[in-house]
């Protein structure tokens, strides 16, 4: 079947069997393979993608269920090579470890950031809690949400750390 | 300006974020096929039939392999070869792969092998390790299912024992522990027209992959080459099945003449895949009245599964570590690696001693608990300081941070003895070390090679043979490299790592790679080094030790000149600017009969403090607090060092408090999925103190120690300590539960 | 790859009469049929209809003190309805507590009841609001209370070619909570839940509805319970008779999540936490 969409800000128009999931088709027929399969399940989030700018598991949606609707993925975060604020403060941090999970991790950010741009950690932790990652104990990816968080609300940002 | 000890980003974090690392999984090959694996559904067996003539003639299917396929041997070499690549007569777990399906896709391949007709004739098998130790009929391995007995021999306990004040004697269980890496195992194996076949996929150790290859396919070291995939988490978990995996994917390969992908799905990997050890722990310590441990008992017992794998090895490490970091001049460990009808258990983060330290340290608490002494003063009577010996008669020289953590940790927290406190709430101390390094379980492979290149335009590139798994290595390594040459961080990329770069460097574990290939690193850059010197003093016509090597200058006292002319000199000068290191640890030492020697190289250290809040009608525990301060040597890149902390604890968490994973009467694993198999989730993080403290190492780069492994392997007893002082429930099986809490308040 | 067969209905019709075919079967948000959907058909996998194009039924309406939800409302739109929030705020709670942001953005009213779970948090909420549920066919429509719809652990009563169209109920009286046990925070499935309906009239509490969810084969009522408590004063000897008699009424089992000790306490643990006005820990 034929099958339009809007991936990344541009329209798709694209022949696919109708039930393959939607992680197949980003990833073996686009050759987007920054939205990473965990567990095909929906219970690590790594597969995660925004469909009409909130997050669900690419794992669990077929394809046929985009039709007309805005899906948006890891390789959508950046515009033009410049990175998503989001981005930038997941490497600052030290947010990323093995990086697996960073993708779907950095969407449901993104996906937070847009709804409530001055989370409190509370919420933050929330809108995480769908996105398992074994390495880092979250400590450092919630300082990236809040450092970016600063930086898209304009404020002043010390990182004492450096 | 030096970067060691800086907080320096991660290079390949800036790829990681666009979703642009390389995973396994996400590259595809010219004629790429996939594979599945064909697996027992029984716990023991004989396998009467394959129908491998039905399973060939179905659609899609390009090729199905057995045993019998096997050109070379049929072993996993691992520590001894008891473990086939594919199972010949006998199945011997829940899950064991016995033959190998190829399919032009995945679906296709999976389906197969799922419903693929097997006939095995089931067989009673042993699932409890108690039940399966000196079993009189079925054997799995040897005749007595042990497949290593370790002990320690040190004093007199029995006599120790009549003079203590107080004696306790407990029994400790843990469950297994999955290791939960977020990225399923994958490889693909490739072959080429000249015979040789390549290895690409998610692995900590290369060489043992090599190794695997090259034994089941009959073909030499030269024609294997295996290059280490970016790697979604490991922890233990991608130490020896990667070899098990890589064979099943490389023998259809070169059957083929194809490239095979072999992807597991998160289920398989759960059922098949290696774990930590359960254990069964039989605990006796005595004291006198002012606190000093005078005796220890132990029988420590782990459930090593079918196979042996590295049973042997996490044994050794638990062994060494049951009494914990304290002096103690009377000591009998008696410990056992036990064979049963389950899945093979393996590395996990800790290898072997968070299980006996969960004992050791509970146990700590309650004699304290006992003396009416509070939990740190006896831990400071006890504990190990320069000039002591461990329980295995090793003489502590240097690097020992023990009390400096312990007093780290009371400073930040505030802790005070008996300090006020609401109903409820608690804390729990665990004081802990870790032997860095194989130690003199696995010191015949203590060694790694590296290779630098400074090339003609400044860039640096190196290669190691240890592994990026997602602790830091190659920042570590990165800034290493930058401080030995005198170049910009930026300067400096390390190529993936890849067995036809450098010598057999060993395994990526143990908390190695730091010191190891930073040592072997530095050996490389200091031969660069020595010729860019020479060439410097010649132009700047001063002596050799006039030169010094800053950000990119070269200079003596009064001239400098920028290191890329001399770069750019030797260059001209077709000067070599490439260099092999190399490194061999320092000997350890362990005597079989007595237990005694110089075991590991050196020691980290640690001390953990949690505070819960204990819910007395549900028995939830809300871990609302986490210390942990740990003595690293020295802290190359702090931030880091950090993550580590962080990551091992929650992990640490999890065991604690709610992973328990289960197998059902007949050897079935009964939640191999994230829905059942539970692990914490950003909401269930609790806030988390990381201190790194600084006792160098002398013989590791700039001072640093391994300590990957130890912010797991306290948390377990701090919260079980931390339980008991808040509502005196002492919980002795893990993970500590509301169930468990909720029964022990009922039964007071 | 997963491939799956699909039909893409735009109409309600169209989805029934595709309904009404052989080795067919529904899909909404689809966060619990593609999670065990090959273990449990195999290699006869059934042709899935999506339901997704069936705009009508996404929709929250509301008529004077009546509320009905389409099937396909999902649980994050049951969390962020203002309306709901007063009119039924034991839904809301369940909904927010339930699974993940991701899988709240997916999972719909209608899949957690036609899943038939007695852990499906939505249910004991529209237990205690006396829900009915429309049920169509091509062979016409009936209507169900929520209580006679469950049959055992994924059994319903929903015949092959029926979808659930409609979950209607009447906005609460003016108390509800819902409270429930999980193994962990988040992404997690309950060990024992509570859900309560009630109003409170100078002091004392009157029209009672408790439900109880993963205590027994499916969410229950507690009838005993509810009567006992009907017209009392809330007080600590009241509240503490009322979790001993609604400890008798739940049947739970051991499993993975929990033992059934432990969920049999429990259930009169949260009830007392409920009326006291305690919130959900998390």
């Amino acid at each position: 079947m034929k099958l339009d969409f809007v991936l990344n800000n541009k329209r798709v128009s694209i022949n696919v069997k109708g039930g393959l999931r939607l992680i197949d088709l980003l990833r073996e027929q686009l050759d987007l393979v920054g939205t990473k399969e965990g567990c095909g399940k929906g219970e690590c989030g790594a597969c995660t993608v925004l469909l009409d700018g909130k997050p669900v598991c690419s794992c669990l949606i077929l394809a046929s269920q985009v039709r007309n609707r805005e899906v948006t993925t890891i390789e959508g975060l950046s515009i033009e090579g410049e990175m998503h604020p989001a981005q930038e403060a997941f490497t600052e941090t030290g947010a990323v470890q093995c990086g697996f999970c960073s993708p779907g991790l950095l969407l449901s950010t993104v996906a937070l950031l847009n709804e409530n741009p001055e989370p409190s950690r509370e919420q933050i932790r929330r809108a995480l809690s769908g996105n398992l990652c074994r390495c880092t104990g979250y400590e450092k990816i919630f300082e990236a949400v809040e450092l970016a968080s600063r930086r898209i609300n304009g404020l002043s940002v010390q990182n004492d750390k450096v | 300006m030096s970067v060691v000890g800086k907080r320096v980003q991660r290079p390949e974090s800036i790829t990681r974020v666009k979703g642009g690392g390389l995973f396994a999984d996400d590259s595809k090959y010219h004629g790429m096929l996939h594979a599945a694996v064909i697996r027992s559904p029984v716990a023991r067996g004989i396998i009467q039939c394959i129908n491998t003539e039905s399973i060939i003639k179905k659609k899609g299917i390009e090729g199905v392999f057995t045993c019998k396929d096997i050109p070379g041997k049929n072993v996993i070499p691992v520590v001894i070869d008891d473990q086939p690549l594919l199972a010949e007569r006998y199945v011997n777990y829940v899950g064991e792969p016995i033959a190998v399906v190829v399919a032009k896709d995945r679906e296709t391949a999976r389906t197969v092998a799922k419903n693929a007709k097997l006939k095995i004739k089931e067989l009673p098998a042993i699932l409890d390790i108690l039940e399966a130790r000196n079993h009189p009929d079925i054997h799995i391995f040897g005749d007595d299912n042990i497949f290593k007995h370790l002990k320690i021999r040190r004093g007199n306990p029995s006599s120790a024992f009549k003079k203590c004040d107080i004696i306790l004697e407990n029994i400790y269980r843990t469950p297994y522990q999955e290791h939960a890496y977020i990225e399923p195992h994958s490889v693909t194996a490739i072959p080429y027209p000249d015979g040789t076949i390549e290895v690409r996929g998610c692995m900590q150790c290369p060489f043992y992959v090599r190794e695997a290859v090259t034994k089941s396919l009959n073909l030499p070291e030269s024609k294997v080459r295996v290059i280490q995939s970016a790697t979604g988490g490991a922890f233990g978990g991608k130490e020896d099945v990667p070899s098990l995996i890589a064979c099943q994917a490389a023998l259809p390969a070169m059957k083929l003449g194809k490239p095979v992908k072999l992807t597991y799905d998160r289920t398989e990997d759960m059922i098949a895949m290696s774990k930590r050890h359960p254990s069964w722990t039989y605990y006796k310590s005595g004291v006198t009245r002012d606190g000093i441990l005078r005796a220890v008992e132990v029988e420590y017992i782990i459930d090593g599964g079918a196979y042996s794998t590295l049973s042997a090895v996490v044994l050794f490490r638990g062994t060494v570590h049951a009494v914990g970091p304290y002096r103690c001049p009377n000591v009998k460990v008696d410990s056992y690696a036990v064979a049963t009808n389950k899945v093979p258990c393996g590395a996990f983060r800790g290898f072997g001693s968070p299980q006996v330290l969960f004992a050791a340290e509970s146990q700590m608490d309650e004699l304290a608990n006992r003396l009416d002494m509070d939990p740190v003063e006896i831990r400071r009577r006890n504990l190990l300081r320069v000039g002591d010996e461990t329980i295995t008669g090793q003489k502590l020289k240097n690097s020992v941070g023990l009390e400096k953590s312990l007093d780290k940790v009371i400073q930040v927290s505030g802790w005070t003895p008996g300090g006020c406190k609401q109903d409820g709430v608690g804390y729990g101390f665990s004081t802990i070390f870790y032997g860095v390094g194989l130690g003199a379980g696995g010191k015949h492979m203590a060694r790694t090679g590296a290779r630098v290149i400074v090339h003609a335009d400044g860039s640096v590139s190196f290669s190691v043979g240890t592994t990026e798994l997602g602790q830091g290595m190659i920042t570590v390594l990165s800034q290493i490299v930058a401080d030995e040459i005198g170049v910009p961080l930026e300067c400096v990329d390390m190529i993936p790592t890849d067995t036809s770069r450098v010598p057999d460097s060993g395994p990526t574990v143990a908390s190695r790679a730091t010191t190891m290939s930073g040592n072997a690193l530095k050996d490389a850059c200091t031969k660069i080094r020595n010729t860019l010197r020479s060439e410097a003093s010649e132009m700047l016509g001063c002596s050799l030790d006039e030169i010094d090597f800053d950000n990119g200058l070269v200079s003596n006292k009064g001239d400098s000149i920028p290191l890329i002319e001399v770069i750019k000199s030797c260059s001209f000068k077709r000067l070599s600017l490439s260099a092999e290191g190399w490194h061999t640890s320092p000997p350890t030492t362990f005597d079989d009969k007595t237990g005694t020697g110089d075991v590991y190289v050196t020691y980290a250290w640690a001390t953990n403090l949690a505070k819960v809040k204990v819910d007395r009608e549900t028995g939830e525990i809300n871990i609302l607090k986490i210390w942990s301060a740990h003595d690293v040597g020295k802290a190359i890149n702090p931030t880091l060092a950090e993550g580590q902390i962080e990551g091992g604890v929650l992990q640490g968490l999890g065991y604690a408090v709610m992973e328990d994973m289960k197998s059902d009467s007949r050897g079935a694993i009964i939640n191999p999925e994230f829905s059942t198999y539970i692990i914490p989730t950003a909401q269930d993080q609790p806030e988390i103190v990381p201190l790194i403290v600084e006792e160098p190492y002398p013989d590791g780069p700039f001072g640093a120690k391994g300590f990957g492994e130890q912010p797991l392997m306290g948390i377990a007893p701090a919260v079980a300590n931390a339980v008991f002082d808040a509502v005196r429930v002492r919980i002795r099986e893990l993970p500590v539960t509301p169930e468990k809490v909720w029964q022990g308040l009922r039964n007071k | 790859m997963t491939k799956y067969k699909t039909i893409n209905p735009t109409t309600l019709d169209e989805a029934l009469e595709t309904l009404n075919g052989c080795n067919v079967m529904p899909i909404a948000g689809g966060t619990d049929l593609l999670v065990k959907f090959y273990e449990v058909y195999g290699k006869s996998l059934p042709k899935l209809v999506v339901l997704d194009g069936l705009i009508p039924l996404h929709e929250i309406k509301t008529e004077n003190d009546r509320i009905s939800l389409g099937p396909l409302v999902t649980f994050s739109e049951i969390e962020n309805s203002p309306e709901l929030r007063k009119a039924a705020p034991q839904l809301v709670q369940a909904a927010s507590v339930a699974g993940s942001v991701q899988i709240r953005n997916r999972a719909t009213i209608g899949g957690n009841i036609a899943n038939g779970s007695p852990s499906g948090d939505l249910i004991p909420p529209l237990y205690v609001l006396n829900a009915e549920l429309e049920l169509s066919s091509v062979n016409g429509r009936r209507s169900i209370p929520i209580d006679k719809f469950f049959k055992g652990p994924g059994i319903t009563v929903l015949e092959k070619n029926e979808l659930i169209t409609s979950i209607s109920f009447d906005k609460t009286f003016e108390n509800g909570f819902f409270l429930r046990l999980a193994t962990r925070k988040a992404l997690a499935i309950s060990k024992v839940s509570v859900a309560a309906n009630y109003s409170m009239q100078n002091g004392t509490i009157t029209n009672v509805r408790i439900a109880l969810g993963a205590v027994a084969p499916t969410v229950i009522r507690a009838p005993r319970t509810e009567e006992y408590l009907s017209g009392k004063e809330l007080n600590d000897n009241v509240l503490s008779t009322a979790a001993k008699l609604i400890k008798e009424e739940a049947k739970p089992i051991s499993d993975i999540r929990s033992i059934a000790d432990y969920r049999r306490e429990m259930v009169g643990v949260l009830l007392k936490r409920g009326l006291n006005g305690i919130p959900q820990s998390e």
